[in-house]
């Protein structure tokens, strides 16, 4: 069974189609980039996965569950990691683990929570350290440590690599490499070729809410994946 | 699990250094407050207690007299502070606190200790009460738009909000935790102080107990509410600043605007007449202004009721007359004071009610009435005190009228009847005895809890990240 589905989805606000007959499906452990420009319908489109906005058609399903009638069942079973992963600046990296595995549901010892922060790649000198000094990518470290707390069945990961270095873009690669081997589907919103294609199994063009091309990773150099973007966003 | 998430929203408090040392400021100037008046009551008190027992021992070691010049010689009744007023003073600062009893006249009570306080010790009235609805809708916006518009503004919402959880149960447990920090920290300390001091000054009994069980509900009740209020307020607005600018405008619509807008139209809509104009109605209806008429038929009266013709067949005619008079004052009191008090009571019930305009004035009004510094209960003192005046007045006519006397003759008493007449005590009324004040307040702070609940669950069932 994959862990989305997404099935002729579209919405549009105020006339114009934010998203248009968008079709995905992502199997277990598979990691796919959904690449566009600004306003391309990326971030709409983790927002109706998430149950923040409600499609005008078709239809979603998260691990077999419909995530239109029933988006609280559905988020239980996703991690959302944000453009910036904002935490708590008053809590520690543990604390901030703790509040929002409970959210999900979770009661996690601090024993766990440092084993996940770990796993996350967050060091651990910063496990008791307020989040208030966290770099973006201590942040995203937090977050996914969130999800794997949270036993997510999908990540989805809203602009990643926005604003991290070339160190944190590695780590990050890591982790997501790490949370597929965990068998947990990642769906990327980005507009940055380069970096995700080391990461992602298969890679989607997104172009004014319409899936204009769609391609395995492996099959694509990123002179190839450049010029085919710049194609399709050009048509 | 809402527990636990309470338990982070509160460390979250803690740590914002703005929120929690302005909350941690007002709850030592609440315990300083109750602190100041508690002391300064006790120490009053036991001046109240000892010139009491002083004049218990002039009044009975008056020495031997006519027994109506024993009603004129007479005494002072003192009122005890009411055993909550350490919580609330309410209108206790501004009503005098001993009265002088005698024939004749139901005297004004005296010494009121705002006019006799400093400047300083006028500020320190503002008890317990007046601080936490007075400045608690300030503290629990703060606590609440640091919770939420903070949150909302940083983004920390939309991360919680992507969880499996109904918005509600998030909002709730901010709630919660504004709720629980405020009341722990400006409510339950003064509260159990005040019951701590009360049993070590002997004054804790049921009564006690249950009017500051009721204080704590009143005050608990409207800063929820108050959490309420800021947490949706907090998520309503568009942004952080915004929200600070909309619950400050709140809090002076609450707390500071309205409650003088309401004592305004109390006062135009129950307006009351000045205390000179009811002196010069109760002197207009004395014995002194009696017409010549007047007096004819009061010696009919009398002569009736001894059941003779002349009044020189009346055993101590002098003594019947002081003692008609006295009752007909009883009945000029009662019309003329007895109104005035009616009417000030009815403006005090009106203020109540209009604590459907403000909970700060539903919490006020509540707060005193529970608290027994409200005028009702002041109104129970004076009507006590008078009952204490009219029984020993009349014990003293009645004895000279038992007693033969005509002309230059005047028959005395001494220590004997003086000692009979006991001493004056004043137990203070069950809180459910004095309710009239209380009931419309309880009820416009049951309505505003109602409604800011309501509030706040349509506006986190609304929520979007």
């Amino acid at each position: 069974m994959p862990v989305l589905r997404l099935e002729s989805v579209s919405l549009a606000f105020n006339g114009h189609r934010a998203v248009d007959g968008l079709s995905l499906r992502l199997e277990p452990g598979e990691v796919y980039a959904l690449l566009g420009p600004n306003g391309a319908g990326k971030t709409t489109t983790l927002n109706m996965i998430l149950g923040f906005l409600k499609p005008d058609g078709g239809s979603i399903h998260v691990d077999g569950i419909d995530a239109v009638a029933d988006p609280l069942a559905a988020r239980a079973r996703i991690a959302y990691l944000p453009e910036t992963v904002m935490l708590h600046p008053a809590l520690t990296a543990i604390e901030n683990l703790g509040y929002f595995a409970l959210l999900a549901g979770r009661k996690i010892d601090a024993a766990t929570a440092r084993n996940l922060l770990a796993d996350a790649g967050l060091q651990d000198e910063a496990h008791d350290r307020r989040a208030q000094g966290f770099s973006k990518g201590m942040r995203q470290k937090v977050g996914v440590a969130i999800a794997l707390a949270k036993e997510a069945r999908l990540l989805l990961l809203d602009e990643p690599t926005s604003g991290l270095d070339a160190s944190a873009a590695n780590d990050l690669g890591q982790v997501i490499r790490g949370a597929s081997d965990r068998g947990i589907a990642v769906l990327m919103a980005t507009h940055d070729l380069f970096r995700v294609k080391d990461v992602a199994r298969r890679l989607g063009i997104l172009h004014a809410g319409r899936l204009v091309d769609e391609r395995d990773a492996a099959a694509i150099g990123p002179v190839e994946l450049e010029r085919l973007y710049l194609e399709r966003l050009a048509a | 699990m809402i527990g636990s998430l309470v338990r982070l929203e509160l460390t979250i408090l803690r740590r914002d250094r703005r929120a929690w040392w302005s909350l941690v400021a007002l709850a030592v100037l609440v315990l300083l407050s109750f602190a100041a008046i508690a002391s300064d009551n006790a120490r009053t008190d036991g001046d109240k207690r000892a010139v009491a027992a002083a004049e218990r021992a002039r009044w009975v070691g008056q020495g031997e007299k006519d027994p109506h010049s024993a009603a004129h010689y007479s005494i002072f009744a003192f009122k005890p502070s009411p055993a909550l007023a350490g919580l609330d003073p309410g209108s206790e600062p501004f009503v005098g606190q001993t009265v002088w009893l005698e024939a004749h006249h139901q005297n004004d009570m005296l010494y009121r200790p705002q006019q006799n306080a400093s400047l300083l010790q006028r500020i320190g009235f503002a008890g317990p009460t007046a601080l936490i609805t007075g400045f608690g809708p300030l503290i629990v916006f703060l606590l609440a738009f640091t919770l939420v518009a903070q949150d909302r503004e940083r983004g920390t919402m939309r991360m919680a909000l992507g969880a499996a959880v109904h918005p509600r149960t998030i909002v709730g447990a901010k709630a919660l935790a504004v709720w629980s920090a405020s009341a722990g920290m400006l409510v339950l300390p003064v509260a159990i102080i005040s019951l701590l001091w009360l049993g070590v000054g002997g004054r804790l009994d049921g009564d006690v107990l249950l009017r500051t069980l009721c204080w704590i509900i009143a005050m608990a009740g409207y800063l929820a509410l108050l959490a309420a209020i800021g947490i949706a307020v907090s998520l309503r607005m568009g942004n952080a600043r915004l929200a600070l600018a909309g619950l400050f405008g709140l809090w002076i619509l609450f707390a500071l605007a309205l409650p003088r807008v309401a004592s305004g139209m109390a006062d135009a809509l129950r307006p009351l007449p000045s205390s000179q104009a009811i002196r010069q109605q109760m002197a207009e209806e004395a014995p002194a202004f009696w017409s010549d008429e007047q007096n004819v038929r009061n010696r009919a009266a009398l002569l009736e009721r001894y059941g003779v013709s002349r009044v020189e067949d009346i055993p101590n005619p002098r003594m019947a007359e002081l003692d008609l008079m006295e009752r007909h004052s009883h009945e000029v009191f009662d019309r003329v004071l007895g109104g005035f008090y009616a009417k000030v009571a009815s403006q005090d019930r009106l203020f109540a009610a209009l604590g459907f305009l403000s909970p700060t004035i539903a919490a006020q009004a509540s707060s005193a009435s529970v608290a027994g510094s409200d005028f009702s209960h002041h109104r129970h003192f004076i009507d006590t005190a008078e009952r204490y005046r009219r029984n020993l007045v009349n014990a003293m006519n009645s004895d000279g009228m038992a007693h033969r006397a005509h002309g230059t003759e005047r028959h005395t008493n001494d220590e004997r009847l003086w000692s009979r007449i006991p001493e004056f005590a004043y137990p203070a009324p069950p809180l459910g005895r004095l309710s009239s004040t209380a009931l419309p307040a309880f009820a416009a702070l049951l309505l505003w809890l109602g409604l800011a609940g309501l509030v706040l669950t349509v506006v986190s069932g609304r929520l979007r990240p």
